[in-house]
């Protein structure tokens, strides 16, 4: 009996270790499947002597066939998970060179005076500013008349205009847009006005075109401390906790009492150096609106005071980024540009 | 306006430390921008002159042979005014120390060893004079310090327009003396009248009185003209006043002195020696002081004799009745001009003088004309041994009073924030000249005329302040009275945000361009931008007119960056383009967004690819996706003037965009392919919150359809044919590709591929639902365009 059985066990081992042989070269797992299937079919070739086989004989080469069925699909699976671990092994052996650049779109910027104007709208607007504008061609009236500056005031060699007409002029400051708003408003009024300006002046420090911010603050007790509180605040917010604002008299028509607005030198921080001499730097000029000014406006029938302001808003981008030729501001080099 | 300190201490004793001063003065309102230090040398001596001979080997040399107290020694000086022997020089002997040319050594000059030199104004930092060295006066004491004398500080001080006041050395003394606590002493105008009375020997009349409140002229005889004394000639200069005759300085010493300008007419050289003041007639004409012919107007205030115009009131003197060597008899005018009428004149004639400057800011028509008058008389007695005839004209028909203004405590703490007692007020203000009365709710306060700014009791609140320091205001934040409404410029803000975001660079260029650059657009003379706003006082040609456009202004950005060599440059702008209104007094003013692209497109870790319309094109698209705006139709416009014909489109109503037209961007010295867009903001309104769109439960199912179709059918043909079926399964349609290659593709024809998504809201579609919409879609396509799929 045993010798009936001994080809076809033999048979049997000799497949199971046909394909632990062949394992090891089988590189895929359309590979190890196929072989996989080719040993199925012969198996199943061994085991169709089966059916003339006497009972015992015929278990016994069952239990022997089930062993190495079972052994074939531990080595189909050992070899498939050895796979997966070669094929991890060799991925993670893959490097790039993390020196090359990225692969980005190209990031624009924007320019210096539209950060610098958007930080002062926010840290006024937190103080309940509200942003209004004006037209930047002026009538004579708007632009100095109703600042009480008539025609033929010496006031006026302060700042060479631009003229389209005898009374249409490019306006010479922001201070337009607070007659414009209180001839349009009862007070209270609490804006800031920030916009491009022109001066008929051109020289390495002065350009023909620049910006301003213009602030009004008209109520019923608005003093000259709260004007100082606010700029403080501002410069505080605009530069850095460590600076200040000293308010320095001076004239201008339109408000009374005026000062200049001088805020403590960004370069020496009020030691005095070769830019400010000093140790502080002009950036604008305020003051309490002039009666004359609230008469132009109709305002002078209402009991209210009121605060102005005016500051450069080029000026105050060129100090907060280090920037000393105003020509930088307006030649739109890309390689000033992308610097912001 | 230049003040000396030496000058200055003739009215107050200050002896603050020069900076410390200008700090000061700073701080009250009179701006000191610059503080200049004259003859600031060390060991520089006073030495006698013992001999001079020529130099042996050098024409133009001197040895001059000095003694200072040491012994005498020899100098090699190269000027041509070395005093005869007795007289004195400056010496700089080996280690002295000279502003500009540091430390003195002894020098080999031309073979001969010279221990230092003889010093010229220039050397020791008095003047920029270099015409030869300084004699000092024969008094000098030898072995001294030459500078003893003349060594200065001179400040120099911006006076707002409303101060005329400190217009003149006394006037910043006031200041002075207020700031530091200290007695003003005013200079002497004592002066003994000899002769007749004045009217005897000429006659005033003031025609027009309102632009001529006060005239006061005085004689004086038996001039004699010649040079001022030394230290005045000093001072004049330190203030930049050339000296230049007894008389003439002595008019100038006042107006620095006093403010008050004055001047001296020859009497014997006015016609009837009376003088006429007076507007001019129509066609009269003059010469001023300078030389040159001027022809006068009706609305000009003149000073005439019996005959003619001999000065232009408060601006300048003419020739005819000038001062001369030979003058022997002088009428002094002190005056109070109209400051507008002075102003009007002087800006037309484009005279700005130091008279025209005092003028029309406001002199003092009381203490300031007369006491002016008064003390030039007395320089005139003293330096041109003049005789003073006795009295004076004085026309002065109606008095100016001095203003007299009441202030509240309460109106005070209202404005500045501080409460200011009564005392106190008036403490601060009568240093100033104010004369103050305390009462119990305030001040009562008479304004002396010298203080023309001062008329309201809000003016004298400033000076209050001005006078208390601002420094010593406390800083307090006010009350918000209002809640800001919604503010700003929300679509130019998100425009700026997006371009940027799209790797644009923000530009900002001038509101002006040339009519030059403007032209070079080639606009059709119909086209409203061919018409700027033009500028009736350009500065340079770049500022003849206000801009139309965006484009003049970026193609010159693009210029300047092209030629720095940054060819990949992005630019946008956000600004106003200015358009002419008919019958309306102002233009038009637009927000305007504007894009600007050359050079290339980056591909990583490969050859860049040159940037095309699509590019720009992109950039719109994202722009109008973040502004809201629904996407516009662009329609090729090959008649936009600027554009490349076959490269332009109109942007729904409110854009341009294209290549820029070669000829345009030759003008502009471009070379490169360019492309601009430009949206006009003001047509485009602020979306509201975005609203949500469920998003879709079903899956979707893509169909594509390549196609042959005309190439004159423009792509955005298909896709609106496709909607146009009303398909309600279909969500969207893509155009994928446009592909020409004439090897592959008939002629007249191109290959498109497009992408269609089909869904169903509720329900999985089937494929077999899709095929038959997208069928659908195919067959109605063929039918309408003619496409044949592929």
């Amino acid at each position: 009996m045993s010798d009936v059985l001994a080809p076809a066990l033999s048979e049997l081992a000799r497949i199971a270790e046909g394909l632990r042989s062949e394992s090891a070269t089988l590189r895929t797992e359309l590979e190890i499947r196929s072989a996989q299937a080719r040993v199925r079919r012969q198996l199943d070739e061994v085991l169709r002597v089966m059916r003339e086989l006497p009972p015992e004989s015929k278990k016994r080469l069952g239990q022997a066939a089930n062993q190495v069925k079972a052994e074939v699909e531990d080595i189909v699976s050992a070899r498939l998970r050895a796979l997966t671990a070669e094929e991890q092994a060799a991925d993670l052996a893959r490097t790039v060179d993390v020196t090359l650049p990225g692969r980005a779109a190209p990031l624009g910027h924007l320019h210096p005076i539209t950060q610098a104007r958007r930080d002062i709208e926010r840290i006024f607007g937190e103080l309940g500013f509200e942003v209004a504008t004006g037209p930047q061609v002026e009538t004579d009236f708007h632009n100095f008349e109703a600042l009480a500056m008539p025609k033929d005031h010496p006031a006026r060699d302060m700042q060479d205009t631009f003229y389209v007409t005898d009374d249409v002029v490019l306006r010479t400051h922001t201070s337009p847009v607070q007659v414009r708003v209180m001839l349009r408003q009862p007070p209270p009024v609490k804006i800031i006005c920030p916009g491009v300006v022109y001066r008929r002046d051109d020289d390495p420090t002065h350009s023909p075109m620049f910006h301003q911010v213009e602030g009004l603050l008209v109520d019923t007790n608005v003093s000259l401390a709260d004007l100082k509180g606010v700029l403080l605040h501002f410069v505080r917010r605009f530069f850095g906790a460590d600076f200040s604002v000293r308010l320095r008299p001076s004239f201008f028509p339109f408000t009374e009492p005026s000062a200049e607005i001088d805020l403590l030198c960004v370069f020496c921080r009020g030691q005095g150096c070769r830019t400010c001499k000093s140790g502080w730097l002009e950036i604008g000029g305020s003051g309490m609106v002039d009666p004359e000014v609230f008469r132009h406006v109709g305002y002078d029938k209402y009991d209210v005071t009121g605060f102005a302001f005016g500051m450069g808003i080029d000026r105050m981008a060129m100090l907060r980024h280090g920037i000393s030729d105003i020509k930088l501001l307006f030649e739109n080099d890309v390689r000033f540009l992308r610097q912001f | 306006m230049r003040v000396s300190l030496q000058w200055l201490r003739d009215y107050v004793a200050v002896e603050a430390a020069p900076e410390d001063l200008a700090a000061r003065l700073t701080m009250a309102g009179l701006e000191v921008e610059r503080t200049q230090r004259l003859g600031d040398a060390t060991g520089v001596l006073v030495a006698q002159v013992l001999a001079a001979r020529k130099h042996p080997d050098a024409e133009k040399l001197t040895i001059v042979t000095v003694e200072a107290g040491s012994g005498p020694a020899e100098v090699v000086c190269g000027a041509p005014n070395v005093p005869a022997p007795g007289g004195k020089v400056a010496w700089a002997p080996p280690g002295a120390r000279l502003p500009t040319l540091g430390l003195v050594e002894s020098r080999k000059i031309r073979g001969l060893v010279s221990p230092g030199m003889l010093c010229a104004e220039d050397e020791l930092g008095l003047s920029d004079d270099h015409v030869g060295i300084i004699h000092l006066p024969a008094d000098a004491p030898v072995g001294t310090d030459a500078l003893a004398e003349l060594r200065d500080v001179v400040f120099e001080i911006n006076v707002t327009t409303n101060r005329p006041d400190c217009l003149g050395h006394l006037g910043i003394a006031r200041e002075v003396a207020a700031l530091f606590e200290l007695p003003l002493r005013r200079p002497p105008t004592a002066v003994r009248e000899e002769g007749g009375p004045v009217l005897d020997e000429a006659r005033v009349s003031v025609q027009d009185r309102a632009a001529c409140p006060r005239y006061i002229a005085r004689v004086l005889e038996r001039v004699q003209m010649g040079p001022s004394p030394a230290w005045v000639q000093r001072r004049l200069r330190a203030v930049g006043v050339r000296a230049i005759s007894n008389v003439v300085d002595a008019t100038n010493y006042v107006l620095y002195e006093l403010g008050q300008p004055l001047h001296a007419f020859d009497l014997d050289r006015l016609i009837g020696q009376v003088i006429v003041v007076r507007r001019a007639q129509a066609g009269e004409r003059m010469q001023t002081l300078d030389g040159v012919e001027r022809a006068l107007e009706p609305s000009d205030l003149l000073i005439a004799d019996g005959k003619r115009a001999v000065a232009v009131a408060g601006v300048m003197g003419g020739v005819e009745s000038e001062v001369s060597p030979s003058t022997r008899r002088i009428l002094l005018e002190s005056a109070y001009f109209d400051p507008y009428t002075v102003r009007r004149t002087a800006k037309r004639l484009g005279l700005h003088t130091e008279a025209s400057h005092r003028f029309e800011r406001g002199v003092d028509p009381n203490d300031g004309v007369a006491s002016a008058s008064l003390r030039c008389a007395a320089l005139l007695c003293e330096w041109a041994g003049a005789k003073l005839r006795a009295g004076a004209i004085d026309v002065y028909p109606q008095r100016v009073p001095a203003r007299e203004i009441t202030l509240e405590r309460a109106a005070v703490r209202r404005l500045l924030g501080v409460d200011v007692p009564p005392s106190e007020m008036a403490r601060l203000l009568r240093p100033l000249g104010l004369d103050v009365v305390e009462r119990e709710t305030g001040i009562f306060a008479r304004v002396p005329t010298f203080r023309p700014d001062l008329a309201r009791s809000v003016d004298l609140t400033e000076e209050v302040a001005r006078r208390l320091g601002y420094d010593r205001l406390p800083a307090t934040l006010p009350l918000t009275a209002r809640a800001p409404a919604a503010s700003g410029d929300p679509m130019a803000e998100r425009a700026r945000d997006t371009l940027g975001a799209c790797g644009l660079d923000e530009a900002i260029t001038y509101g002006f361009t040339s009519l030059e650059k403007l032209a070079a657009l080639g606009l059709s003379e119909q086209d409203p931008r061919a018409r700027p706003v033009r500028m009736r006082n350009p500065l340079r040609e770049e500022t003849a007119a206000l801009r139309t456009t965006l484009l003049p202004g970026l193609l010159s950005a693009l210029k300047l960056n092209l030629d720095r060599g940054n060819l990949d440059t992005r630019l946008f702008e956000i600004g106003t383009v200015f358009l002419a209104r008919e019958g309306e007094p102002l233009p038009e003013e637009r927000r305007t967004a504007g894009v600007m692209m050359a050079g290339s497109r980056e591909v990583w870790l490969a050859p860049a690819e040159p940037l095309d319309f699509f590019d720009l094109k992109g950039v719109a698209e994202r722009l109008f996706e973040r502004l809201g705006v629904p996407a516009p139709a662009w329609t090729l416009a090959p008649g936009l003037a600027p554009m490349h014909p076959g490269v332009a489109a109109r942007v729904g109503s409110f854009g341009w965009a294209g290549e820029v037209h070669p000829d345009v961007r030759a003008r502009f010295g471009i070379e490169a392919p360019c492309f601009f867009l430009e949206i006009d903001l003001e047509s485009l309104s602020p979306p509201g919150p975005a609203q949500l769109v469920p998003l879709p439960r079903h899956p979707h199912i893509l169909r594509d359809l390549s196609c042959f179709l005309d190439v004159a059918v423009p792509a955005a043909e298909v896709p609106a044919c496709v909607r146009a079926v009303g398909e309600p399964l279909l969500i969207d349609v893509r155009v994928r590709e446009d592909y020409r290659d004439p090897a592959r593709v008939p002629a007249g024809k191109k290959s498109m591929l497009f992408t269609m998504t089909y869904r169903a809201a509720d329900r999985t579609l089937t494929d077999e639902e899709a095929t038959q919409a997208h069928e659908r879609i195919v067959k109605h396509l063929v039918a309408r365009l003619g496409i044949s799929p592929r």
